[in-house]
This record gives C-alpha cells, sequence and structure tokens, in this order.
C-alpha cells in the first residue's frame, strides 16, 4: 500500500504572473550564484598554476607584519610585507608576494606566524613562473575555492529548482494525459529532493557549528592550560564593517607581550571571532582596556605567537547555540528521509488490505495485509466491532496547549520584531530617526500585540467551565444510533448560553502558490441542545442517528471527512467556550443490517 | 503504436466494499516491455491537491507482444466513492505497460448501495433525552 501526492496536473497550477515573478527570482539566484562561483573558480584555478612553477632558493630580504589602512574604523587588517631575492636561469630578480594574491588577515597572530616563519636573512624556497621568472610566490595558494565555490553554487540550484517548479506544469499537464495517473506521483523523486535538501542544510549547519560552536568552545578549553603573561595595550577600538544589511562592528585591541625575552603582538580579544551588530557592547570592552595600559593575556606555551586577552565565556558565546538547532534539524530531516518509503511504488501482489480500526479507533487508511485476507476485506459484521464501552472523548486541542501555544508564537514573533524596533529606537535617540524603518515596522509591531493579547484570551479561558462528552457506544458505525451524554464542570454557571452540534464536514488542503490552504465545508449538522438553563448545561444527552447512505470518517494527506460534536458556550465578557470534539465515523457495519443497500446493478 | 485495453467482467461499474473485482486486460506491443501492471487503487478529486493510494496490483512479467490475461482483486471496506462540494473519491483500476507511458483505466464505485456518495443529502436525527431542551 502505498500513499502520496500527485504533484503534476495540480488544478492549483501557478498563473502566468505567478510564474514570471518566480522566474525572475530564480534568474536572480542563478545569476548572482553564478557569478560568484565563475568569480571563486577563476581566482583558485589562478592559484592553482603555482603549482607547476619551479622550486628555487631565495634570500628574504625584508619581513614584517604591516596594517592596511582602510577608511577611519572599517575594515582594516593585517599583512605580511616579504621582500625576497632569487636567481632563476641565470637571472636575479626580486619577489614581493606571498601567496599569488596577498591578504590581508583580520587576526594578527595570522600575519606574525609568516613573519616567524620567513624572517629577514634567512634563505626560503620560493616558486617562480618559468614563463616569466620575474614573477614568483613564497606559497600556494589554498584548494578551499572548491569547497566555497559549493556556497553559490547552492543559490543556483536553488534558482534552476524554483525555475522548474515555475515552469515544469505546463509540460507535465500534456505528458499527463498520456502518463498513467499511477505513475504521475513519484515517491522516488520527493525521498531524493528530501535527501539532497537535508544533506546540504546539515552539511553547511555543520560547517557553521564548527566555526562558530566548536572551535570557540576548543579554544576555551586549550586557553586554561595557557600561561599567564603581563602585556600592554597598543590600541584599543570599536571596528567597523560596511554590509549590504547595515553595519556590524568587532573589537580589536592590538597588544604586545614578552615571551623568553623576545616581543610579540596578538590582537585577539576571546576565541568568539567575526563581528556583530551591537556597537554598544563593543565599546565597552574597549573601555576595559584603553591604549597604553597594562593587562594580562595568555599564552600558547607551545606556539607564542597564539595569545588570547579573554579565556573564559562570554555572552556572544550563546550564538552557537543557533548552528547546534540547525544540525539537530538537519538530523531531524535525514532521519525523516532514512524514513520514507523506499520500495515500489505499488504493493506486492496480493497484498490487498485490513482496516486499521480496531486498532487505532479510525477508519481512514487501509494498510497491508497478508497474502490470504479476503475475509478480512469484506464488510465487517458485527463482530468487527466493539460496540459495547462507552467512551469519553478528547478534544481536539487542549486549553493549555492553546495557551502555550500562543506563547510560544507571540515570544518567536516578537523576539525578531524587538530586534528592529531597537534599531529603529536607536535611530530615534541619535536624533536621526528612521521613518521608512519606523512605518514599515507597523504593521508587524500590532500584529505582535495582536499575538500579545491571543495569550490573555486563552489564559483567561483556562478558567471557563470544561465540558466533558461521553458517547455510547464508543464506535460510531454508518447506519448506527449513539448517545451523547455532556457534562460541564467549573463555572458554568457564568454561561448565557450553551450549544452542542454534531456536525460532518469536508477539508481539503491545496497549494495557492508558495503557501497552503485548507478549505472547510460542512455537509450535515445537527443541533443536539442549545440552552440557556443551567440546569440543561450542568448535565444531559441525546441520541444521534447517522444514516447508512454518508460517508465515514476518512483521512489522506490533503483530503479529510471530519466527524466531530462541537461545544459552544456563550459567555458576556469573557473568551467563550468553544471546543471541538472528534468522532470516528466507521463504514457500516453490515449493508443488510444497516437497512441500506439492494445488490448493485450491472453497468449496461 | 501499442495499444492496451481494461474490461471489467460483465462491465460492472457498481461495486460494494469487499467485493471481487474481475477482469481482463488485452495488450498489443509494438516495443518489448518488461513489465504490465494492472493496479487497483482510489484517488482524490476538486479541491485538495490529489491523494491517491494503490490498493493492489497484479503483475505480468516479460509479457509478449499480443495477449490478454485476466486479473482479480478484492475490494477493501473502506473508503466509499464519494462526491461533495469540496471532495471527490474515485476508485478504478489502471493498466500501466512498463517501461513507457501506454496505459488504460476504468473508474467505477464502491459504496454499500452501489450509487456514490452525495454528502449534500445526509440527514441527520436525533432526540433530546432532558426536560426541555430542543433537539435538532
Amino acid at each position: 500500500m502505498s500513499t502520496w501526492r500527485i504533484r503534476s496536473g495540480d488544478p492549483k497550477a501557478i498563473g502566468l504572473f505567478g510564474r514570471v515573478f518566480l522566474s525572475l527570482f530564480a534568474l536572480v539566484f542563478i545569476g548572482m550564484g553564478g557569478l560568484f562561483t565563475a568569480w571563486l573558480v577563476r581566482d583558485g584555478l589562478r592559484d592553482l598554476e603555482t603549482r607547476r612553477w619551479v622550486k628555487t632558493e631565495c634570500v628574504i630580504l625584508e619581513s614584517s607584519v604591516q596594517e592596511s589602512r582602510g577608511g577611519a574604523g572599517t575594515d582594516r587588517g593585517y599583512r605580511f610585507q616579504v621582500r625576497y631575492q632569487y636567481t632563476f636561469d641565470g637571472r636575479e630578480s626580486t619577489g614581493s608576494r606571498h601567496l599569488r594574491q596577498n591578504k590581508a588577515y583580520s587576526d594578527y597572530s595570522q600575519a606574525l606566524r609568516l613573519r616567524e616563519k620567513y624572517p629577514a636573512d634567512t634563505k626560503a624556497v620560493c616558486l617562480v613562473n618559468p614563463r616569466d621568472p620575474a614573477e614568483a610566490v613564497l606559497e600556494n595558494g589554498s584548494m578551499w575555492f572548491i569547497a566555497l565555490a559549493l556556497f553559490p553554487l547552492l543559490f543556483v540550484a536553488v534558482g534552476a529548482g524554483v525555475l522548474w517548479f515555475a515552469w515544469r506544469g505546463r509540460g507535465d499537464a500534456r505528458a499527463a494525459e498520456a502518463k498513467a495517473l499511477t505513475e504521475q506521483a513519484n515517491p522516488a523523486g520527493q525521498r531524493r529532493f528530501v535527501g539532497v535538501f537535508f544533506t546540504c542544510w546539515l552539511l553547511f549547519s555543520s560547517a557553521a557549528l564548527f566555526f562558530f560552536t566548536i572551535r570557540p568552545l576548543t579554544g576555551i578549553f586549550r586557553a586554561r592550560a595557557w600561561t599567564e603573561t603581563p602585556c600592554k595595550i597598543v590600541s584599543s577600538e570599536v571596528r567597523t564593517h560596511s554590509g549590504d544589511d547595515g553595519s556590524t562592528y568587532s573589537v580589536n585591541i592590538l597588544y604586545t607581550y614578552a615571551v623568553n625575552g623576545k616581543e610579540y603582538t596578538a590582537n585577539r580579544y576571546h576565541f568568539m571571532g567575526g563581528s556583530s551588530s551591537g556597537r554598544a557592547g563593543k565599546a565597552a570592552v574597549v573601555a576595559r582596556f584603553p591604549a597604553g595600559a597594562q593587562a594580562v593575556c595568555y599564552v600558547n606555551p607551545g606556539d607564542p605567537t597564539d595569545a588570547v586577552l579573554e579565556r573564559g565565556f562570554t555572552a556572544d558565546l550563546w550564538w552557537g547555540a543557533l548552528p547546534a538547532l540547525f544540525v539537530l534539524i538537519g538530523v531531524g530531516g535525514l532521519a525523516y528521509f532514512f524514513g520514507m518509503k523506499t520500495g515500489p511504488a505499488v504493493p506486492g501482489p496480493g497484498s490487498g488490505v485490513r482496516m486499521r480500526e480496531r486498532a487505532r479507533g479510525g477508519v481512514n487508511r487501509p494498510e497491508p495485509r497478508g497474502a490470504s485476507s479476503a475475509a478480512q476485506a469484506a464488510p465487517l459484521g458485527d463482530a468487527g466491532w466493539d460496540l459495547a464501552e462507552a467512551r469519553v472523548l478528547k478534544r481536539k486541542v487542549s486549553p493549555v496547549v492553546r495557551v502555550i501555544g500562543a506563547v510560544c508564537l507571540a515570544a518567536f514573533w516578537n523576539g525578531i520584531v524587538s530586534v528592529f524596533v531597537f534599531q529603529a529606537m536607536q535611530t530615534w535617540r541619535r536624533g536621526h530617526p528612521e521613518w521608512f524603518l519606523t512605518i514599515f515596522l507597523v504593521p508587524f509591531v500590532l500584529v505582535g500585540l495582536g499575538l500579545i493579547g491571543a495569550v490573555g484570551y486563552y489564559f483567561l479561558a483556562l478558567f471557563n467551565a470544561r465540558p466533558v462528552l461521553r458517547i455510547s457506544p464508543g464506535q460510531v458505525p454508518l447506519g448506527s444510533a449513539f448517545d451523547v451524554r455532556w457534562q460541564l464542570t467549573g463555572r458554568y454557571h457564568q454561561l448565557r448560553r450553551f450549544e452542542v452540534r454534531f456536525e460532518g464536514r469536508e477539508e481539503a488542503t491545496y497549494r495557492q502558490g508558495t503557501s497552503t490552504a485548507t478549505d472547510q465545508e460542512t455537509f450535515a449538522r445537527l443541533l443536539i441542545v442549545n440552552t440557556t438553563s443551567h440546569a440543561d448545561m450542568a448535565q444531559g444527552q441525546a441520541r444521534v442517528q447517522v444514516p447508512a447512505d454518508t460517508m465515514h470518517s476518512f483521512e489522506a494527506p490533503n483530503n479529510k471527512i471530519v466527524w466531530a460534536l462541537h461545544v459552544k458556550g456563550d459567555i458576556p465578557l469573557w473568551p467563550d467556550i468553544n471546543e471541538e470534539f472528534e468522532i470516528q465515523v466507521l463504514p457500516a457495519r453490515s449493508f443488510d443490517a444497516g437497512g441500506a443497500p439492494e445488490r448493485p446493478e450491472a453497468a449496461t | 503504436m501499442s495499444t492496451v485495453k481494461l474490461m471489467l467482467r460483465d462491465d460492472r461499474t457498481r461495486f460494494r466494499p469487499g467485493e471481487q473485482i474481475e477482469g481482463g486486460v488485452a495488450w498489443q506491443l509494438d516495443r518489448r516491455a518488461k513489465s504490465i501492471e494492472v493496479r487497483l487503487f482510489y484517488y482524490t478529486k476538486g479541491k485538495g491537491t490529489t491523494d491517491l493510494v494503490v490498493v493492489d496490483h497484479a503483475k505480468f512479467e516479460d509479457p509478449p507482444p499480443e495477449r490478454a490475461e485476466k486479473f482479480e482483486f478484492c475490494l477493501p471496506a473502506a473508503p466509499y466513492s464519494f462526491s461533495g462540494k469540496l471532495i471527490s473519491l474515485v476508485w478504478a483500476v489502471e493498466a500501466v505497460v512498463l517501461p513507457g507511458k501506454q496505459s488504460a483505466r476504468l473508474e467505477f464505485v464502491v459504496s454499500p448501495s452501489g450509487r456514490e456518495i452525495d454528502l449534500d443529502q445526509t440527514q441527520l436525527h436525533g432526540d433530546r433525552a432532558a426536560s426541555d431542551a430542543r433537539a435538532g
């Protein structure tokens, strides 16, 4: 037995406007991703060329670390400056490049290590371009560009996927006419997509986990054994890094210290590198370490270039919890992938079906059975159902769950919105209000206030009278009757009106563009009680007849037939009672006993 | 061009849940096929995204270029064929030539009465056991 959703030939196909919009969106993704990939690959291939250059002895003439200056306080780094002399084909030349493309390091010690590796007045081996001996480097470039190129390629893949999604409907609609209905569903394709998506997700979130969580934590634990060393602050500043989404800031404190009589310089404040928003926190750190002040730093005894000012846990390490959460999502997704059906689209020959209702109190999903169970598949007689026991119905959503759900949603929404509200408030405080941002935030703030209101509403509803519904017999086949008893516990005297309805409804879930919607249509309704008498509210009972010629409960991923008892209590100036109790209506026990059908006619 | 045809015994189009459904499949193939499958399934139509469940199938491996074969399935107890404002549920058998796109499909009704259930015709009845309240 296989259940799946047919993806092609969907009547809710995207309109032309949607296709054009999605295509433009996709083309931007493909274009940007392609451009970055090409750029990374071009630079990477250029670096690879040095691997074919000729190793030649050279003499280091000069070696130092220089600060490369951007604008005032913006995007500066430290460069390894070198000059070396070599002789190739009898011709003497001078080189000044460490790599094919020299780079600036945000961490001073990275440049310092190169200076220590290539000290002045020592011999080294450089790589000389045999086609142009004036060109030389000290080291080959990294192969990391291959891994880096995967990142923009992901954008290309997303763009291509969106483009395929936008336009596949046209071709598939034609193909679908010729294609068998059972062939249009493609569980293997769905499984493949889930697998690829969550593998990529896990790879990227694991990389983020390594850089933002594991590496800083490892540093903290290693530094516990480092040597406490006096140091002098040379300079101290908050660096600004401009980006598309606004500026971020980092602490840059340059300090010197001595190990075995030799002076070293470093600029690592703590193990959580990078930059983030929030200038005030960084400014406070900088204020603690003014230029010229004496401080204590911690130095790696195995590598004196490796030092840190703050070796303990800092508040920004909490950001490391975020990639950990993403990794968990990735692991969960892959677990789902491995749990997905891998077998053929159809069951083995003669697998047939049996009903699940006795196992789970539901009717709706047939499931595979053994090879010789034709009798089981036949309509069940009285012996098929357990009709003796009464059953207390469970409400669809518990009031406590509603409160918890509302609190989580309100906290999530308002947590995100508050970050932007804070940014907007800062602009007002500084006397340069950002009007666009402020006006843009208004609807988001209103939704947030609405969610806080919902928390209060559901919290008050916790103190409402609680309806308890009991049906007898506990299972309801088509064509049978059942007794329903209600009882209200708690403050039911507050109620102005009380109502119990029995309803059958259709529920259809469909995609509209990129969102999912569910429509409901009630096809049967019976008002069981509608009273203003508190005595009748407190408890009562009624008998309900379910006709034989209607539909039993049915549940598929996107389509459902739901039978339920609805309880409504009207309370003045207080949240009303509004509860749903689902009832599984089963197929008829016996057609003849159900009073329904004559023998089906043969078609002509 | 390959052709595949399906037929049900006595050309029946209405069945009761649990009944035996018998029929035949005939094919003429102009290319070699790996197998021909006859699938018993139901699917939903209407506003919701289609759900499809293959209930059973019969497989004819290495089919010769031309032949007719019988098949039979036992229908399950549910779901019934129905039609409402949003959803319809349709039962069918389908023959598919694999690999390829050739197929044939026959739709039929499964319900205790042999007629598709019309949700709009549903009438509920009840009696209030308490003293003065009204029953719908």
